[in-house]
């Protein structure tokens, strides 16, 4: 309950591991009306192999031990095959989320190199291909998960919930157990990359915060055993009596590694470090991957600090369910706290 | 005919849930009095009076500062003692008579 996980280890904020979020390019063959990243087909930005397999020895001397793979598609990533064989080789624990487009047998090979695959839904069939312009994005992402069953792939689905999807969840979530996944993640719409203006009226008031909430509980219970039901939402007194999870960051001592301070650490296409969210704001940017050699800066670790313990003296008192990395990130961009 | 079991009762409520059966007054009830500050929430279950929760601390719970502003319909406290000597379990009832056709148990 302390600041030390079950397994002993000192705890580096709310998340289970150390967790890199790794967007090794911005191009998707789908182009989502709601897409954080605004990926596209005429996504152009590609991290360089060489430069992320040289920052991947640093990253795990830092105490990273899970990259999770995002983008644009990463199963479009030239390099992903001999990028996770290194990961792996390293020790490093890879999951990744796709489209389903790519997720084939005849990729087996490639998938291979995965220890997880989650495949991302907007909603049941309808909302799904509202929200992915695209008239084969629902049938891609079913047959995904089948190809995944199959292969005897552990496999989750990534949920986004808008106000339009958020009645399809209790349908979505059995018709997910029905397909063998092991999760579902319940992911609320956040306003960032292409939601901004125009997706992000779908994003959840804060009564459906509560119901979705209480929607995961109910789940959970209904599918114990069977699928693991998550939601990216935590009372704010939760997190408020969880506080000292941060400690790692907000007490960081000489010779805290950057896994301590910063988790999840975003990695951009253009190799770009950035804490917690790929949208969190420019000032508060680690630098590129290169810098892992000399180390980040302290000042904008020590600005870090001050906005995440600012984040948590505002949800003091406060009643709501709250998406605490966009919380974060609202607070960074108000400007309250700027780097040094 | 199968007997109706617990899981079917969840996927019921949460059927409810989803399709706004549960007007907004009723959540904003039941999860203001859900959040207790200074708890973390192990687990929500329903029961035939409405809600259970169970919270958990790693602070010695003041239970006149828990009970305050609240009515709870029973309220159990687990000190782990020598188990795990920091951690403290409260258990709680409340009643909502809009769930309490959920329960389960």
């Amino acid at each position: 309950m302390g600041p030390q996980s079950s397994c002993g280890r000192n705890r580096s904020g709310f998340l289970p591991d150390r967790t890199v979020h790794l967007h090794p390019l911005s191009r998707c063959n789908l182009a989502c009306s709601h897409c954080y990243s605004a990926s596209s087909p005429e996504g152009s930005a590609l991290l360089d192999p060489q430069r992320i397999l040289t920052a991947l020895p640093r990253l795990r001397a830092e105490g990273y031990e899970v990259i999770s793979l995002s983008g644009g598609e990463p199963l479009l990533y030239p390099a992903l095959a001999e990028f996770c064989a290194e990961a792996r080789h390293l020790g490093f624990r890879l999951s990744a989320i796709s489209n389903g487009f790519k997720v084939r047998a005849s990729n087996a090979a490639v998938l291979d190199g995965l220890d997880a695959l989650a495949i991302s839904f907007d909603g049941m069939e309808a909302e799904h291909l509202a929200m992915r312009r695209h008239p084969r994005a629902w049938s891609a992402a079913v047959q995904a998960l089948e190809t995944l069953r199959d292969m005897g792939k552990p496999a989750a689905a990534a949920f986004t919930v808008s106000h339009n999807s958020l009645s399809d969840v209790p349908e979505f979530v059995e018709f997910a157990a029905g397909l063998g996944v092991r999760a579902v993640q319940l992911r609320p719409l956040v306003a960032a990359g292409r939601a901004v203006g125009g997706a992000d009226a779908a994003c959840l008031n804060e009564g459906e915060q509560r119901r979705l909430w209480l929607m995961a509980q109910t789940l959970g219970l209904a599918y114990e055993g069977e699928v693991a039901v998550h939601v990216d939402l935590a009372p704010a007194a939760a997190l408020v009596a969880d506080a000292g999870a941060w400690a790692g960051l907000l007490a960081a001592t000489a010779g805290s590694s950057l896994s301590d301070q910063v988790n999840p650490l975003v990695i951009t296409p253009e190799g770009l470090m950035k804490p917690f969210t790929y949208d969190f704001p420019p000032a508060f940017d680690l630098g590129p991957i290169e810098v892992l050699e000399t180390g980040v800066a302290g000042a904008t670790l020590r600005a870090l600090a001050a906005v995440t313990q600012d984040a948590l003296v505002r949800l003091d008192g406060q009643e709501g369910f709250i998406d605490w990395f966009a919380h974060v990130r609202d607070v960074a961009k108000e400007g309250m706290v700027q780097p040094v | 005919m199968q007997p109706t079991n617990s899981k079917d009762i969840y996927k019921a409520l949460s059927r409810r849930l989803a399709t706004r059966e549960l007007s907004e007054d009723v959540l904003k009830a039941v999860s203001s009095r859900i959040i207790r500050e200074g708890m973390k929430i192990g687990g929500v279950d329903f029961c035939p009076y409405g809600i259970c929760i169970d919270y958990f601390s790693d602070r010695p719970v003041s239970l006149d500062a828990f009970l305050k502003d609240t009515t709870f319909r029973a309220v159990k406290l687990f000190p782990y003692g020598i188990l795990v000597d920091d951690l403290f379990r409260v258990q709680v009832e409340m009643n909502v008579p809009e769930l309490a056709g959920f329960s389960a148990r």
